[in-house]
């Protein structure tokens, strides 16, 4: 079962944290397709936030089929599956690596910092991967 | 913390019956007849009142006391009820126990008579009127000119009244008809936290109408106060003359000018006869007047239990005597009670017996009463301990201290007696007056004189007995045997001279002849009486605290005297008239002024303006703190003051602006929801 | 009309000349949880008070749950739940006592959950009023709320002087109302995380005059922080719609701006900017930012007396 973990009050919207946690523990390869995920009550009582936010991060997953639902079942992690065009991937991409870099050019980081930063989380992410 | 109110309000009254002057509880509580314990009752009610409806009245309390599904009325008849039983909690216990000692009393030392209690209960009662009152003040808004406390005002007048009133039933719907105006009063006031629009229209009535009775009799106790010393004053000053028929010693009649000036608060009052005519209009001297006294038997007066008010013991029993033979004093009080129709003795073991036309009963024994009201009595004491005493159609002498009781006189069918009377201690000559006829009596009750009354008795109720040279003269009048002058409309009075026998030997008409009140020192003439010469600051506003109706009301007064009076109090100057039309303008104006500026409609103008005419400057004053007065503000279109409660501007019809924006707004049109899988 | 909980139309209302609250038209959809925002004395509790019939509209209406608010019939008042920020209880009153008394109102008293609600603020039944805490008392008084299973609840700064436990408390019993189709909540309340957890939707309130109303997602993405950089000192700026308020320094200007839109850029693109970058914001921010003064705000550094 996946944990969830919220910070209120940052400048990451509730739901977006949500689907950031999905996407990577899906992402990561810590849990395989199929893994259920908690109901959206369980999870907004755990995390004591409103279940229109946690229906809300849900949708959005399985839009990007990230999660799919399955009727009277509940929510499982979705096989990956290619869903996006290219461009749609790499305009994508190039989104979050703009959220990246300005955060951390915000924070005051050279370039030099955010490339070894970024070498740092890959690395973490292969090593997870291969488990 | 109710509990320990309550049990407050019980020491509070225990205190206060047991603190009566003879030291028997039950004795001091109804031996009252002013109502003085009224006013401790409605101090209880006052702060029951008060203290129950003050706490939850705003904020945070209010909500938790509204905020739930029972409609405010049964909340506040539940708070009605609950107040009400602390309130008879605490007030009835002492009272029923005070009734039932009297009542049950082993050795009483007066007559107990159960309906006594009632001015009590009516003082209890009254309690609550000064409890909703207080419930009503303390939900009203505070104002800067203290309107809240009016219904404070209203209350005190309504105890006045139920307190003065004759008849126990009378005093009873008066309480609960204030009772009721209050309770509508307060609970539209508790409703609404106080605001006035809102409250249901029977609620609004109500409220004008306390807060009019309020300020009217404070209006009028002002008014007067301010008016009566001035006018006072003046009658104080003010010369009487009238004419009065003096019946000669030789049975002539003549009609005498009498001048009085009254200032009782001075030394120097006094009658004046200052001329003497006989009935053809011949003078006489003064000097040679040789008037003679009679026995005025007026007509049947009210039976003399309804004489007195439910408050009045006198109504229950009276004290006749006191068997009392030297050196032994006071040892055994006789009281005629009503109820029983005996006399009834208490001495020191408590009741003695009583005495009836059977003769005597001891203790308790029941026996019969008299017959026919108690009419009248009279001493006679001469060798003995007797007195006189008229019931019904029966004369009986009692001799208390014997016990014995004989019957003397007794009338024949038909008739019965309306006035016994007497003209000296030793009762060697009493006066008897029955529906049909006039007797004098001798000392052991034989007629001197028995004559059949000449005229109808409803006609002339009021007969008047003299004993001439000749005989005697006899005189009907038309009036009740007060004293006060005939008015000029009543039917002529009328004199018959008899004989020493009883034969009518002339009866002539008397015309009658006003009563004429003058200023001070101003000519005595039969005119109308001039009006004073100068009018006081107190005339004039008084003048203008009472309203036209008032005024008026002045000048259609029952009878002449005091009608001639109130001339007396200078309202009827034209300085005063003029000064009270002055105010009422004011009053129209101040009520138009309101009505334009805060944009009370038509209908609402006229109605307060007819208010304000009727009632004068009550009416105003209940305008102006009736009313919760709203803001105003600059109208964006037309440029004009507006009030802020009505969407449309009242003179151009726009509404208010939407607030400004100035782009930082975010609005977002509500959209249909996701559902939670 | 029938599927709003609470709908006011123009609704105003003033305490003498002082206009309190000024032409609000508060939508409240049926089923949401609604945060009323605002500084403090901007009209909320005023408005609160309005909505549940204690206070008279100057002018305007209200309606809630269908029913004009100054005639609730009490059929309706047994379906709103109000819990006000004194959480008043009668002081002489135990809590049982006041379980019972409300038990004896409302037909729909649940009586495990009040005693549940109970038990989970450790709170004893047998306790006077006056001898509680102020979070116990907010917890007895949340009890009372809940109990009746209320289909609209409103919250007048619930969370006021609360411990967080206390806090997280409320924050769990208001999800719990919502488990139930159809269930409404409005609440005030400064405390933005809470806010920002729970709420749906939200209207911010400033001076009595209704300047936001959207779901907080938009709230949060429609304002907007960006920082230009310059070469050197900052020009003065030309007028730019929504710009809530600008912070001056030496090399930068602070922009924090409502309704962002293309205009909006066009006029920034149009300034002699070194670099243009847009910094996420936390919700509370962003309030502070929107209910705050607006203007232009100068930041001398050399009174801190020392570099930015």
């Amino acid at each position: 079962m996946l944990e969830f973990r919220i910070v209120p009050g940052s400048v990451t919207p509730i739901y977006k944290q949500l689907v950031d946690q999905v996407r990577w523990a899906v992402f990561s390869g810590a849990h395989q397709p199929g893994t259920p995920l908690p109901s959206v009550r369980a999870v907004a009582e755990q995390l004591v936030i409103n279940p229109n936010t946690v229906a809300k991060a849900y949708t959005e997953l399985s839009r990007d089929g990230v999660i799919e639902s399955r009727a009277g079942k509940g929510c499982f992690v979705a096989a990956r599956r290619q869903i996006f065009s290219n461009a749609e991937r790499s305009r994508r991409i190039q989104d979050a690596a703009a959220t990246f870099v300005n955060e951390a050019a915000c924070l005051g980081f050279s370039p030099d910092e955010i490339r070894a930063a970024l070498e740092r989380r890959l690395r973490q992410f292969s090593e997870e991967s291969s488990r | 913390m109710w509990g320990a109110a309550a049990l407050c309000g019980f020491i509070l009254f225990w205190w206060s019956y047991s603190s009566d002057p003879w030291g028997q509880i039950y004795l001091g509580v109804f031996t009252n007849d002013k109502g003085h314990l009224c006013a401790i009752y409605v101090l209880w009610g006052v702060a029951l009142g008060g203290l129950q409806f003050w706490r939850e009245s705003r904020g945070d309390r209010r909500a938790f006391l509204f905020h739930r599904p029972i409609s405010p009325a049964r909340i506040f008849l539940a708070k009605v009820l609950a107040g009400g039983i602390l309130f008879f909690g605490a007030a009835v216990p002492p009272f029923l126990f005070a009734v039932l000692s009297s009542v049950y009393q082993p050795h009483p030392m007066k007559p107990f008579d159960w309906r006594m209690s009632l001015p009590h209960a009516i003082d209890i009662c009254c309690g609550t009127i000064a409890y909703l009152a207080a419930a009503l003040c303390v939900s009203r808004p505070a104002r800067w000119y203290l309107s809240r406390g009016v219904p404070l005002m209203f209350a005190l007048t309504a105890i006045v009244l139920a307190v003065r009133v004759t008849e126990f039933w009378q005093a009873l719907l008066i309480i609960l008809f204030f009772d009721a105006v209050l309770a509508l009063a307060a609970f539209g006031s508790f409703l609404t936290a106080g605001t006035y629009a809102p409250q249901p229209r029977i609620a609004r009535v109500a409220l004008i109408f306390v807060l009019l009775i309020g300020l009217l009799s404070l209006v009028t106790v002002l008014s007067l106060s301010l008016n009566a010393e001035y006018g006072f004053r003046e009658s104080l000053g003010a010369c009487r003359e009238y004419h009065e028929y003096f019946v000669q010693r030789n049975g002539s009649v003549l009609l005498g000018k009498v001048k009085a000036n009254w200032y009782p608060y001075y030394r120097d009052s006094y009658e004046n006869i200052e001329e003497v005519a006989d009935l053809n209009g011949h003078a006489v001297p003064v000097n040679s007047l040789r008037s003679v006294s009679g026995v005025l038997l007026g007509r049947a007066r009210p039976d003399r239990e309804l004489r007195y008010a439910y408050r009045d013991e006198m109504r229950y029993y009276e004290f006749v005597a006191s068997d009392d033979v030297a050196p032994k004093f006071y040892r055994n009080l006789w009281y005629y009670v009503r109820s029983a129709r005996r006399f009834v003795a208490f001495g020191e073991g408590g009741r003695i017996g009583s005495l009836g036309p059977d003769g005597f009963a001891p203790t308790n024994e029941a026996g019969a009463g008299f017959e026919g009201e108690l009419k009248d009595s009279g001493w006679y004491q001469r060798g003995g301990h007797k007195l006189v005493w008229a019931f019904g159609d029966n004369i009986y002498t009692i001799d208390f201290e014997k016990r014995s009781v004989t019957r003397v006189r007794d009338l024949p069918e038909g008739e019965h007696i309306e006035c016994f009377s007497f003209t000296n201690l030793y009762l060697e000559t009493t006066y008897l007056l029955t529906n049909t006829s006039i007797h004098v009596l001798d000392a052991n009750f034989k007629d001197l004189l028995g004559i059949a009354r000449q005229f109808d008795a409803r006609a002339y109720p009021s007969v008047i007995v003299y004993k001439t040279t000749a005989g005697y003269c006899v005189w009907y009048s038309a009036n009740d045997a007060s004293y006060s002058p005939t008015p000029p409309g009543a039917p002529p009075e009328q004199i018959s001279l008899l004989d020493e026998t009883g034969t009518v030997l002339k009866t002539t008409p008397l015309p009658i002849r006003g009563l004429i009140i003058g200023a001070a020192n101003a000519p005595m003439t039969l005119d109308p009486p001039q009006l004073p010469e100068s009018v006081s600051w107190r005339n004039l506003i008084s003048a203008e605290l009472l309203p036209p109706a008032g005024i008026l009301a002045t000048k259609y007064f029952d009878d002449e005297e005091s009608a001639q009076l109130s001339l007396s109090f200078g309202i009827w100057s034209p300085l005063a008239l003029g000064a009270n039309a002055l105010a009422m303008i004011c009053c129209i104006l101040v009520v138009l002024w309101a009505c334009r500026r805060y944009a009370l409609s038509r209908g609402l103008f006229f109605a307060w303006t007819a208010l304000a005419l009727l009632t004068g400057l009550a009416g105003l004053l209940v305008f102006l703190s009736v009313y919760d007065w709203p803001a105003r503000e600059n109208c964006a279109s037309c440029k004009r003051k507006r009030v802020v409660t009505r969407d449309a501007c009242e003179h151009c019809g726009a509404a208010f602006p939407s607030p400004p924006r100035d782009g930082t707004e975010i609005f977002e049109a509500v959209a249909e929801r996701a559902s939670i899988p | 009309m029938t599927d709003f909980a609470i709908r006011t139309e123009n609704l105003t209302r003033y305490f003498g000349a002082k206009r309190a609250v000024c032409a609000l038209d508060l939508a409240v959809p049926k089923g949401t949880i609604f945060g009323f925002l605002g500084r403090n004395g901007s009209g909320k509790t005023t408005t609160i008070r309005m909505l549940l019939g204690l206070l008279e509209p100057t002018r305007g209406r209200a309606t809630v749950l269908g029913e004009d608010s100054r005639r609730l019939s009490p059929a309706t008042r047994a379906r709103i739940g109000y819990l006000s920020e004194g959480h008043y209880l009668p002081p002489w009153m135990r809590v049982r006592q006041c379980g019972k008394f409300q038990a004896q109102c409302f037909r729909t008293w649940n009586e495990d959950l009040f005693q549940s609600v109970l038990k989970h603020f450790r709170i004893d039944p047998n306790a006077r009023a006056k001898a509680l805490s102020r979070g116990e008392r907010a917890g007895v008084c949340i009890a009372l709320t809940l109990a009746p299973g209320p289909e609209l609840l409103i919250l007048d700064d619930p969370a006021l002087g609360l411990d967080p436990v206390v806090r997280r408390g409320l924050l769990e019993s208001m999800l719990y109302v919502t488990r139930r189709e159809g269930r409404t909540i409005l609440f005030s309340s400064h405390m933005l995380s809470d806010v920002e957890r729970v709420a749906e939707h939200v209207a911010i309130v400033d001076r009595g005059v209704l300047r936001a109303q959207c779901k907080l997602d938009t709230l949060a993405a429609r304002i907007r922080r960006i920082l230009l950089r310059f070469k050197s000192e900052p020009p003065a700026l030309p007028e730019i719609p929504g710009l809530l308020n600008v912070q001056r320094f030496p090399n930068e200007l602070s922009l924090s701006i409502a309704n962002f839109c293309d205009a909006t850029q066009k006029i920034l693109d149009a300034l002699p900017v070194e670099s243009s970058t847009t910094m996420p914001t936390t919700l509370e921010e962003a309030f502070i930012d929107y209910a705050g003064e607006r203007g232009e705000k100068s930041f001398f550094l050399e009174r801190m007396g020392g570099a930015a």
